[in-house]
């Protein structure tokens, strides 16, 4: 092993990199480089690195997405029609809350599944998911608000 | 003094939900700090496997946050005093409503509690099963990296909100 003492000298421009990722990565390189260690890898091993369709992935988000939505609406729903709330009462100690988690759920994982299969190997941009998904988030959220939900006619 | 059973459900319920919130630290520096350049091959393959044990431990402590308050806890929490009691110390909820200065802890924090509640164990597990998904090739998507910070922080967020509003409401109207 190389005595430390050995190692080259940095060079200016590796000392004054600016912070941020690239001058993590510099910084993890000369520290490396300084301790007489191999270069770290930059990337993954090949087969490991071969990419993959990001469809499951975006249909999992997108599921999960939906689930929230769908926790929102029959929030709202359920506080506008009586039929309902009721109906959602599948254990009557916890009350309407015990069918808007389940039928969230239920939302959920079958969205993830269905959207999966069209997804299974195909990429898709993730821009717009990003937005699709955010959107539907951020809606799920604001329709639980009892004070928003209840300005909200549907 | 004593410790009902119903205390000790409060209490196992706010351990779990302090867990989830305790371990979002290490899955976000987990999820961050898997990136070519910083980690070497072989500290990417090591790291994954625990990143992954890790998201998926959150999820089930999210769930099981979830199902315990909802299934145990609600109910104790929502139940009716009988005709004619005017003490609602045991009922938590017509306690909180009783009350001009507690009303807003049920009507705004135990509403988002109850349905907040159970977005974080949706957002979790669909974080860990993209982690899982892709795996050691995590390093390699930035975007998809980047978007799972966000989606954990964003469960970290709702989860830090509940849990107030569940101290806040414990405060005021214990169930016990």
């Amino acid at each position: 092993m190389p005595s430390l003492g050995s190692s080259p000298e940095p060079q200016s421009s590796e000392v004054h990199a600016t912070l941020g990722d690239s001058a993590i990565a510099d910084a993890s390189a000369l520290t490396r480089r300084r301790l007489g260690l191999p270069p770290a890898a930059t990337h993954v091993a090949e087969e490991s690195v071969q990419a993959v369709p990001n469809g499951p992935a975006v249909a999992a988000l997108l599921g999960a997405a939906l689930g929230v939505f769908a926790m929102g609406v029959m929030f709202k729903l359920s506080h506008s029609r009586s039929d309902l709330a009721q109906w959602l009462v599948f254990r009557e100690q916890v009350g309407a809350l015990s069918g808007l988690s389940t039928m969230a759920g239920v939302v959920w994982v079958s969205s993830w599944a269905l959207l999966t299969v069209p997804l299974w190997k195909r990429s898709v941009p993730l821009l717009p998911v990003v937005a699709i998904a955010g959107l539907l988030i951020a809606l799920g959220l604001l329709l639980t608000v009892p004070q928003i939900s209840e300005r909200i006619e549907l | 003094m004593e410790i009902t059973d119903r205390e000790i459900w409060v209490t196992l319920h706010g351990f779990l939900g302090a867990g989830f919130i305790l371990a979002f630290t290490g899955a976000f520096v987990g999820l961050w700090g898997v990136r070519p350049g910083v980690v070497a091959l072989h500290d990417v393959r090591a790291r994954v496997p625990l990143l992954m044990a890790g998201m998926w431990g959150m999820a089930a402590i999210a769930w099981l946050t979830a199902i315990v308050g909802t299934y145990v806890i609600f109910p104790w929490y929502r139940s009716p005093p009988p005709p004619g009691v005017a003490d609602f110390s045991g009922y938590p909820s017509y306690l909180l409503l009783s009350d001009p200065d507690t009303k807003l802890f049920h009507k705004l924090g135990m509403e988002l509690k109850e349905n907040w509640g159970w977005m974080v164990p949706i957002l979790t597990t669909a974080v860990a099963f993209v982690a899982t998904y892709y795996g050691p090739r995590l390093a390699h998507e930035q975007r998809m990296r980047q978007l799972l910070m966000g989606l954990l922080l964003l469960a970290f967020g709702i989860a830090s909100v509940v849990g107030i509003f569940g101290i806040l409401a414990s405060k005021a109207a214990p169930v016990q």
